[in-house]
């Protein structure tokens, strides 16, 4: 058996230089393959870090009408969310309430009004985030832009409809 | 049969090279359709201009998230200009009353109005201004742009001739 192998292996016909150029290019498609992947990879790393603004306006204060009460639901630290809970958009740094003020018509003038039943809500989000030219500032995938609007998920709170009033980048990583 | 010739070389036949020729001829191929496409996408002759353009009401804080140098894109990331200018408006509010218009405007209102003067190359055509020779543009026309840390709406005010 042995010997009827060696016997085939020696009858077997030799690679030609085709076969070497052949072998020759798929490991070279290989290698850069694995090179494009790893970049792909290297890209979707956070590489900045962000601290961005989201204003919630007109909050109702049956839910929230003292800073005491909008700190005890958004508690510092906490998460910040999309709003189906699956990706993370950063943690709560800082949170406040200011009040709700709205253009009236009064006596023929129009005035800036505040509604003692509305509160805006502040909150400071601190996340890392991947920084590519053409693409923005994204955290999770998702892209965090000044003068956005989008449904987030804060601690307790679901800030529906809430703005992005600003972005900084506050370091590279 | 031996694959080896008589100085003992791996021998190919002349199909090996037709099928080698085949496999340059395509690549080379590829890179001349390629630079054949980009050179008509460059139709005629491209002159610099500006559009002034300007947002709704915004927060005065966001209006700081957007300098004079940055680029602008387009949702696909498609390089759309380069912000020449940026300058703030006081935002009023209006209201008709009395058979005429009143406006008024807060020093405690954050809201503000953004304009912007973005640089661009393209082609005027019959009046209209083509971005980069191909995409028309027109006074009223909203936009969406997109910067590094912001997303703008805007609406197209002028266009102005670079050097007018």
């Amino acid at each position: 058996m042995k010997l009827k192998k060696r016997k085939e292996r020696r009858e077997r016909p030799a690679p030609t230089w085709v076969d070497f150029l052949l072998l020759v290019l798929v490991t070279g498609a290989v290698f850069f393959g694995w090179l494009y992947l790893r970049s792909r990879r290297r890209a979707a790393d956070p590489n900045v870090a962000i601290a961005y603004l989201l204003c919630v306006p007109g909050v109702d204060t049956t839910y929230l009408g003292t800073e005491s009460e909008a700190s005890a639901l958004i508690p510092k630290g906490g998460s910040v969310r999309v709003a189906n809970g699956t990706a993370s958009l950063g943690r709560v740094s800082e949170v406040w309430i200011e009040r709700h003020a709205e253009p009236k018509i009064e006596k023929g003038e129009m005035i800036l009004a505040e509604d003692p039943q509305r509160v805006d809500l502040y909150i400071e989000v601190r996340g890392d985030a991947v920084a590519k030219r053409g693409d923005g500032l994204r955290i999770s995938d998702v892209r965090i832009a000044a003068g956005g609007r989008g449904d987030f998920r804060v601690g307790g709170f679901m800030a529906e409809a809430a703005r992005v009033i600003s972005v900084r980048k506050e370091g590279a990583k | 049969m031996s694959r080896k010739n008589e100085k003992g070389l791996p021998k190919g036949s002349i199909l090996d090279l037709f099928l080698i020729f085949l496999f340059v001829l395509c690549i080379v191929g590829t890179l001349l359709r390629y630079q054949e496409l980009r050179r008509r996408d460059r139709t005629g002759e491209s002159e610099g201009f500006y559009v002034i353009a300007l947002t709704d009401a915004l927060d005065a804080r966001t209006a700081d998230c957007i300098s004079e140098g940055e680029m602008l894109y387009l949702a696909s990331g498609e390089v759309f200009g380069k912000v020449a200018s940026v300058s703030l408006r006081a935002f009023e509010e209006v209201f008709f009353s009395d058979g005429k218009y009143h406006r008024f405007s807060w020093e405690s209102d954050r809201r503000c109005r953004l304009e912007m003067e973005i640089a661009l190359e393209g082609v005027a055509r019959d009046g209209v201004w083509q971005r980069e020779g191909k995409y028309p543009m027109a006074v009223g026309e909203r936009v969406t742009l997109y910067s590094e840390r912001g997303v703008w709406n805007l609406g197209f005010l002028r266009f102005v001739k670079e050097g007018a």
